[in-house]
C-alpha cells in the first residue's frame, strides 16, 4: 500500500475536522436576528452610497449593460479622487484666505484645542480642552473598586497634568509637520473636528468599560473592549483599554497575570495604572521592569 | 442554538426577508469560511444582504440564486481581508472574544479543529478556496460548484481533489508535530 494514500482512519479525521468547523461557523438564530434588524436600519437610513466595485463584478446577472453602473464603476475611483482632490483644494484655499483675513486683525494665531496643546507650554498643558477632557477620563477610568483608597483633588491634578505632557509630546511631531503655512494649518484643524467626534465616542465606550469595571462585570468589560476595538482600532485611549483588559482578564482568573502585567510595563512604563495593576493581579512584580525607578516598585 | 438554511423560496417569488431568512446561513458560514474574523462577521453579513437588497429587482434569475449571493459574499470577503492586511494585525479583541468564551474542553476542542481549518482556508489561492469552501464546508455538489465559480465541470473535480489532497497533508503535518 502505498505510505502517502489515506487511510479510512484519516479521512474519519478530516470529515471531523471539516464538521467541527462547520459547526463552530454556524450561525445562531439571536444573530440571524440581530443581523437581520441591522441590515433593515441600514436600508431604512439608505445610509450607503452607491455600491461598491465588489457588486458589480459579483452581481453580474443585474449590472451589465446598464449605463448608471458603467457610469458608476468603470471611472468611479478615478471621479472620487479627483472630486476628494478638488475638495481638499478648495479647503486649502478657503482656509489660507480665512488665515490671511483674520492675520492682521487681532495679530494673534487662531488655534484648535489639538494645536494649542502642542504649543502651550508643559507647566499649562491641563488647562487645555481636549488633553483636560482625556486626561479627566483616565482618572475616572480607573477601576475604583480595585482600590479603595480615594485619590487626593491634587494627586489627581497631578497625574491628569503628566498625562497630559506625554499626550503633548506625542502630538508635537505631526503638528510640527503639517505647520507649514495657515491654509495647510486649518485643514488639520477641520480635520480635527471628526477626530474630536472619534474620541468623544471613544469616551462614552471607555466610561461604560469603567462602570462594567467597577460593578467587577468583566466578562462584559472584555465584551465592551472587544466592541471598542471594532468600531475604533486605532484609538486615543488605548493604554486605559489595555489595562481595563487586563484588569478584566485578572478579575476573571485568565492567562498568566505575571506575564501580562510584565508585557504591559514594557509598553506603558510609565503608566499611572500599573500600580494598579499589580494589585489587582495580585502578583510579586519585578522591581525593575526597564528601569523603573523606585517609585514605581508595586506592593509586595 | 445553531440554525440551519430553511427551504429555499422558489424561483420567480424571491422576497428579500425570504432570501434573508433561507440563505443567512450560508452567507454567514461562507464568510467565516473565506477568512472574516468573528468579530466582524456581522458587519460583513449585513453588507451582503444590503447589497443583495439593492439588487433584488435587478436579478434575473439566469444562475442560482446562491451563486448570486455566493459571488457578492465573496466580494465583500474579498475586501475584509484587504481590510485587514491594510491594518496588519489580528484585532486584540479577537483574543478578548475567545477569552469570554472559556467554555468546557469540547468547545475548545472544536474552536481548535475550526481554527486549524480556518489557517488552512487561508493559505489557499482564490480558486482553491472557493471549492474549498463550497464543497468541504458546504457540501453542495460538484456541478453546482462549476455553476457557482463559473468553471467547466472537470476544473471544479480537478480542484476538489487537489484541494483534499492538500488538506489532507496538512493534516498529516499537523499530527506529526503534535
Amino acid at each position: 500500500m502505498n505510505p502517502r494514500e489515506p487511510t479510512k482512519d484519516y479521512a474519519a479525521h478530516d470529515d471531523e475536522l471539516l464538521t467541527s468547523a462547520r459547526r463552530q461557523w454556524t450561525p445562531d438564530s439571536t444573530r440571524a436576528a440581530r443581523v437581520l434588524a441591522l441590515t433593515q436600519q441600514a436600508l431604512a437610513a439608505d445610509s450607503l452610497g452607491p455600491e461598491s466595485e465588489f457588486a458589480a463584478g459579483s452581481g453580474d446577472q443585474a449590472g451589465v449593460g446598464q449605463l448608471r453602473e458603467v457610469l458608476w464603476h468603470a471611472p468611479g475611483r478615478v471621479v472620487r479622487l479627483t472630486a476628494a482632490t478638488l475638495l481638499s483644494a478648495a479647503t486649502g484655499l478657503v482656509g489660507y484666505g480665512l488665515g490671511v483675513w483674520q492675520a492682521p486683525s487681532d495679530g494673534a494665531v487662531h488655534a484648535t484645542a489639538s494645536q494649542v496643546q502642542v504649543r502651550v507650554p508643559q507647566e499649562a498643558a491641563p488647562v487645555a480642552p481636549s488633553d483636560a477632557g482625556v486626561a479627566a477620563t483616565k482618572v475616572g477610568v480607573e477601576p475604583a473598586p480595585l482600590d479603595a483608597r480615594p485619590q487626593p483633588a491634587e494627586s489627581s491634578a497631578v497625574v491628569a497634568q503628566g498625562k497630559a505632557r506625554s499626550r503633548a509630546k506625542r502630538r508635537a511631531a505631526p503638528s510640527r509637520r503639517s505647520g507649514q503655512g495657515p491654509a495647510q494649518q486649518l485643514a488639520v484643524d477641520s480635520a480635527g473636528k471628526s477626530a474630536e467626534a472619534v474620541l468623544t465616542h471613544e469616551l462614552r465606550m471607555v466610561k461604560q468599560v469603567e462602570a462594567a469595571l467597577r460593578a467587577r462585570a468583566y466578562n462584559l468589560v472584555l465584551r465592551l473592549l472587544y466592541d471598542l476595538d471594532r468600531d475604533i482600532p486605532e484609538g486615543q485611549l488605548l493604554e486605559e483599554r489595555a489595562a481595563a483588559f487586563l484588569l478584566a482578564r485578572c478579575g476573571l482568573g485568565l492567562g498568566a497575570p505575571q506575564r501580562m502585567v510584565a508585557e504591559f510595563a514594557e509598553v506603558y512604563p510609565e503608566s499611572m495604572y500599573l500600580e494598579r495593576i499589580r494589585n489587582a493581579c495580585g502578583q510579586v512584580v519585578e522591581t525593575n521592569i526597564n528601569g523603573l525607578d523606585g517609585a514605581r516598585t508595586p506592593k509586595q | 442554538m445553531p440554525i440551519e438554511s430553511r427551504s429555499h423560496p422558489p424561483p420567480g417569488e424571491l422576497q428579500f426577508e425570504a432570501l434573508y431568512h433561507a440563505y443567512f446561513t450560508f452567507v454567514w458560514r461562507c464568510l467565516r469560511a473565506l477568512g472574516v474574523p468573528d468579530g466582524q462577521v456581522d458587519d460583513a453579513a449585513q453588507e451582503v444582504f444590503v447589497v443583495v437588497h439593492r439588487r433584488l429587482p435587478e436579478f434575473r434569475q439566469d444562475a442560482s440564486v446562491r451563486t448570486w449571493i455566493y459571488g457578492i459574499v465573496r466580494g465583500v470577503a474579498a475586501n475584509q481581508r484587504r481590510t485587514l492586511r491594510r491594518k496588519g494585525t489580528e484585532p486584540l479583541s479577537e483574543a478578548a472574544r475567545l477569552l469570554t468564551e472559556v467554555g468546557p474542553e469540547d468547545a475548545l476542542q472544536q474552536r481548535q479543529r475550526a481554527h486549524f481549518v480556518s489557517r488552512f482556508v487561508e493559505k489557499l489561492n482564490a480558486d482553491k478556496r472557493d471549492v474549498f469552501v463550497l464543497a468541504l464546508i458546504e457540501q453542495l455538489p460538484v456541478p453546482e460548484i462549476a455553476e457557482t465559480l463559473g468553471i467547466p465541470l472537470n476544473t471544479a473535480y480537478t480542484r476538489l481533489r487537489t484541494v483534499r489532497q492538500e488538506f489532507r497533508r496538512a493534516v498529516d503535518k499537523q499530527r506529526g508535530s503534535l
